[in-house]
C-alpha cells in the first residue's frame, strides 16, 4: 500500500508471465510486479 | 565553516534519503566529491556511506539506504528511520535532502512527507526531470506547496548540484525559527491512537514535542507487529501499539496511508497529473527480455557468460597473483637465513596474504557484472524471471545470481547476496551457497576420481567425466533440498509479498559501478581478509610444529651415509627420498598429524584413516590444499599437483597396517561425498561471519554442513559395504 496502490488509484495491467505466476502492473507512473496470489487482493474496476 | 560553528562543536550532519533507483547515490557522489568513507552499520550488513560536503569540512553527508517508506520492513528501512529520526546511536541530522524522482512524483513524495512529519529541516532534490518532457513538475510550485526548498538536479551530469549545495548551506545557516507543525490533519481516531501510544515511546527518542511526537507514535503504529525484525523496541511500546492495532473494526495503517496520499495528491494536483511516463523503449526491451521463452534463453545465455568469466577469464589474473606471491616468497627465502622465522614469513604470512588477494579477480569480475545488472535495471527482471523456480526451494528470485556464481567460488557469491533486501532471504541463500561445487573442489575431485576410478566407458560415455558431472548435479540438488528444508524450518520468516519495482532501463553509469566494485572488494579485503590470514597462519603452525621429527638424528645419519656412498643423480635422488621421509615423519608428529589421529575414530566409519584426516584438516585452509597435504602425508615433495601420477600411484597402493588397501572406489566415493558436502573453507566462514555480523550463523553453517557430510558419507560407505562392496 505504501507504494501507492490505493483505493481509487488507476492501474494498468502490463503483462502476465507465462512461466511463473507473476503480473506486471503500472500504477502512479511506476511499474510493479506482484504474484498472482497477492494481485488477487487488488480489486479492479474496469475503467 | 560558519554553520558548523553556530551549532557549537560537533559536525553538522546532512542525510540524503530517497527511493531506490532515483539517482540518490550520484547526487551524493556529486555533493561529496571523492572524499568518502565506507563502513558498515553496526550489527547489520548494510553499507554506510559518509563523506563531507565538498569544500565544507564541517558538514558531513550521509547516504541513507534507498527506501520507499520509513515503516521498517527491511534492514535498509530500519536504518533509514534510525538515521533520519536520530533514534539509537546516530545523532539526529540537521538537514535531510530527499531525492525525488520526477517521473514518480507522488510515490517519492510519500517518503518526503514522512520526513516532513518528523519536523527535520528538509530540502527536495528533484531528479529525472528531463525524462518527463513537457510534463516535468514545476519545481517552484512544488516548493511552495510542500513548504520547503526544492531544486531540480541531474544525477548524471551534475547539473543543478551547485544550486543544491548553496541551498543546503543556506538551510543550515538559517536556523528555523520554529519547528513546522504536523503537515496534514489527523482524524480524531488517529489522534486518540497517537495519545495512547505516545507515553510508551522510549525517552531517548526525544519525542516530547510536536510534530515529532505524533510522527514517531504513527511510525510505531505502522511498523510494529508480530513479524517485524526490529530490535531495541521496549515491550511496553509493543504492547501499546498492539492494543491499538488489534481493534477489528479499524485498519490504522490503511487510514494513515490514505490520508498521506490524499495530502500528496492535494499538493501535487495542480502540478503534474501525468501518471504514465514515456517508457516506450523500456516496454519494447521488456517484451523481449521478459518473454517466457526468449527472455529466459537470453538470461541463461548471459549467465553462461558470467560463469565463463568467473571460471576462465579470471584465470590469468589469479595466476598472476599466485606467481607474484610465489616470487615474493622466493625472494624472501633468498635474503633471510633459514629457520622458523623465515618459514613463518614465507609459508605463513606471505602465503596467507596471497590466499586472500587471490580472491580479488573473481570478486571484482562478479561485482562488475552485478553492478551492470543492477544499474541498468535488469536485476529486478532477473528476480521476476526466476521467482517461480527459486520459490519452489524457498529462495528469492534474486538468489539465482549468487547461487550460480558459487560454482566459481563461494566468497564472491556470499558477498553478492546483498542484492536481496530481506535478511531472511540473504541468510538462507548464504547458508546453502557453500554446497554448490566451487572451483576449489575441482582439483580434489580430479585427484580422487583419477586415482581410484577406472578409465572406462559406461554406456559409451567416459566414466570419469560422468562422475565429475554427477558431482555437480549432486551439489545443485542438495543445495536446493537444503534450502527447501531450511526455509520451512529455521527461516520461516514473515511472508512479505514479492513486490518488485521494475524501473525503466538506463545506461549503466560506469563510475557508479566501478565505485561499488572497489568499495565492496575493499570491505572484503579488510574484514574477511583478516580472519583468513589468521586462520592460514594457524594452520601452518599446526602443520609445522613441533618442528623437530623425534628421530631427526637418524635422518642426519642416513644423509651422511648417502653422501659418503653415492654421487651424482643417485645421491640427489637418495637425498630427496630422505628429505621426503623426514617431512612425512614430521607431519606425523605435528599437531595436525596428532589431530588427524585424534579424529580417526570419528571418520573411521566413513572409511577414512588418519592420513585422510590430516588432508581434511589441511583442506580447511582451502579445499585445494587437500592435494598438497596428501602429497606431504605420502612423503612426496610439497609441490605435487592433482595430475601427478606418482601421487595417484601412492594413493592407489597405500595400505593399512593390516595390509588392506586404504583407498577403494567405495572409500573414494565416500570421500567425494564428504568433500562435496562438508564446510571445509574457512574463507567462506569468514565471509559469512562478516555478512551476518554474528558468529552464530557461521557456526551453524559449519555444524549443519559437517553433520550432513558425515551422515551422507556414512550412508555411502556403510551402505556400500552392506551391498558387498569393499
Amino acid at each position: 500500500m505504501e507504494l501507492g496502490l490505493l483505493p481509487g488509484t488507476p492501474i494498468r495491467l502490463v503483462r502476465r508471465v507465462a512461466v511463473g505466476d507473476l503480473v506486471e502492473i503500472e500504477c502512479r507512473g511506476c511499474h510493479l510486479s506482484l504474484r498472482l496470489s497477492e494481485a488477487e487482493q487488488v480489486l479492479v474496476e474496469l475503467a | 565553516m560558519s554553520s558548523a560553528g553556530e551549532k557549537g562543536g560537533g559536525a553538522v550532519l546532512v542525510a540524503i534519503a530517497g527511493n531506490p533507483n532515483v539517482g540518490k547515490t550520484s547526487v551524493f557522489n556529486h555533493l561529496t566529491g571523492s572524499r568518502q568513507k565506507v563502513t558498515n552499520y553496526p550489527g547489520v550488513t548494510v553499507e554506510r556511506f559518509e563523506g563531507s560536503l565538498e569544500g565544507e569540512d564541517g558538514v558531513s553527508v550521509l547516504d541513507v539506504p534507498g527506501t520507499y517508506s520509513l515503516s521498517a520492513r527491511s534492514p535498509e528501512e530500519e536504518i533509514a528511520i534510525r538515521t533520519i529520526a536520530g533514534l539509537g546511536d546516530d545523532p539526529c541530522p540537521d538537514l535531510v535532502v530527499v531525492v525525488v524522482d520526477a517521473t514518480q512524483l507522488s510515490r517519492n513524495l510519500y517518503l518526503a512527507l514522512q520526513v516532513r512529519e518528523l519536523g527535520v529541516p528538509l530540502v527536495l532534490a528533484i531528479t529525472m526531470g528531463d525524462l518527463c518532457g513537457d510534463a516535468a513538475p514545476d519545481v517552484a510550485a512544488l516548493s511552495k506547496a510542500f513548504g520547503v526548498p526544492a531544486l531540480a538536479v541531474s544525477g548524471l551530469d551534475g547539473e543543478g548540484i551547485e544550486a543544491l549545495h548553496r541551498a543546503i548551506l543556506q538551510a543550515l545557516d538559517s536556523a528555523p525559527s520554529e519547528v513546522p507543525p504536523f503537515p496534514w490533519e489527523l482524524s480524531a481516531e488517529i489522534v486518540a491512537d497517537v495519545d495512547a501510544v505516545f507515553p510508551h515511546l522510549p525517552p531517548h527518542w526525544n519525542a516530547d514535542k510536536e510534530p515529532r511526537r505524533s510522527a514517531l507514535a504513527l511510525w510505531s503504529l505502522l511498523s510494529l507487529d508480530d513479524e517485524d525484525e526490529l530490535e531495541g523496541i521496549p515491550t511496553e511500546l509493543r504492547a501499546a501499539t498492539a492494543e491499538r492495532t488489534a481493534a477489528p473494526e479499524r485498519d490504522i495503517e490503511r487510514e494513515v496511508i490514505l490520508s498521506r496520499y490524499a495530502h500528496i495528491d492535494r499538493m501535487t494536483g495542480s502540478l503534474s497529473n501525468k501518471t504514465s511516463s514515456d517508457r516506450g523503449s523500456t516496454e519494447r526491451a521488456d517484451s523481449i527480455l521478459l518473454h517466457p521463452v526468449v527472455g529466459f534463453a537470453l538470461f541463461l545465455g548471459m549467465m553462461t557468460v558470467v560463469f565463463q568469466a568467473l571460471f576462465t577469464w579470471s584465470g590469468p589474473a589469479i595466476d598472476l597473483v599466485e606467481r607474484a606471491f610465489g616470487s615474493l616468497a622466493v625472494a624472501v627465502e633468498g635474503t633471510l637465513p633459514a629457520g622458523i622465522a623465515r618459514d613463518f614469513l614465507t609459508e605463513g604470512v606471505i602465503a596467507g596474504v596471497g590466499s586472500v588477494v587471490v580472491f580479488l579477480p573473481q570478486i571484482l569480475l562478479l561485482f562488475l557484472f552485478i553492478g551492470l545488472m543492477e544499474d541498468s535495471g535488469y536485476m529486478a527482471r532477473v528476480a521476476f524471471l526466476m521467482d517461480r523456480v527459486m520459490r519452489a526451494a524457498g529462495l528469492n528470485g534474486r538468489a539465482f545470481v549468487p547461487m550460480m556464481s558459487a560454482f566459481a567460488c563461494a566468497i564472491p557469491a556470499i558477498l553478492a547476496t546483498r542484492t536481496m533486501e530481506r535478511r531472511r532471504d540473504r541468510f538462507l541463500t548464504m547458508m546453502v551457497i557453500p554446497l554448490m561445487t566451487c572451483s576449489a573442489r575441482l582439483p580434489v575431485y580430479t585427484l580422487i576420481i583419477g586415482a581410484l576410478f577406472p578409465v572406462g566407458d559406461w554406456l559409451g560415455l567416459p566414466l570419469q567425466g560422468l562422475l565429475m558431472a554427477a558431482m555437480y548435479l549432486f551439489s545443485v540438488l542438495i543445495a536446493l533440498i537444503a534450502s527447501a528444508v531450511l526455509s520451512r524450518t529455521l527461516f520461516t520468516g514473515p511472508g512479505v509479498p514479492l513486490l518488485l519495482e521494475l524501473p525503466p532501463y538506463r545506461r549503466p553509469h560506469l563510475a557508479t559501478v566501478a565505485r561499488m566494485m572497489w568499495q565492496r572488494s575493499a570491505l572484503f579485503l579488510k574484514e574477511a581478509g583478516g580472519v583468513i590470514l589468521v586462520c592460514t597462519i594457524g594452520l601452518w603452525l599446526l602443520l609445522s610444529f613441533p618442528a623437530e621429527a623425534p628421530d631427526a638424528a637418524r635422518y642426519t645419519g642416513e644423509r651422511a651415509q648417502a653422501e659418503a656412498a653415492l654421487v651424482g643423480d643417485a645421491l640427489e635422488a637418495s637425498l630427496t627420498a630422505i628429505e621426503n621421509a623426514e617431512s612425512r615423519d614430521r607431519l606425523h608428529h605435528s599437531y595436525a598429524g596428532r589431530l588427524g589421529r585424534a579424529i580417526e575414530p570419528v571418520i573411521e566409519p566413513l572409511g577414512f584413516d588418519w592420513r585422510i584426516g590430516v588432508g581434511l584438516i589441511g583442506a580447511f585452509a582451502a579445499r585445494e590444499v587437500f592435494v598438497s597435504t596428501m602429497g606431504l602425508v605420502y612423503g612426496l615433495s610439497e609441490n605435487v599437483d592433482e595430475e601427478a601420477s606418482t601421487l595417484r600411484e601412492k594413493i592407489r597402493t597405500a595400505r593399512r597396517e593390516n595390509g588392506d588397501l586404504v583407498y577403494t572406489p567405495l572409500v573414494g566415493l565416500s570421500l567425494l561425498v564428504f568433500i562435496a558436502l562438508a564446510c571445509q573453507c574457512m574463507s567462506t566462514l569468514a565471509a559469512v561471519r562478516r555478512e551476518t555480523a554474528t558468529y552464530r550463523w557461521p557456526v551453524f553453517m559449519f555444524v549443519y554442513m559437517t553433520g550432513l557430510a558425515w551422515g551422507a558419507s556414512f550412508l555411502v560407505y556403510q551402505g556400500g559395504r552392506l551391498l558387498g562392496y569393499s
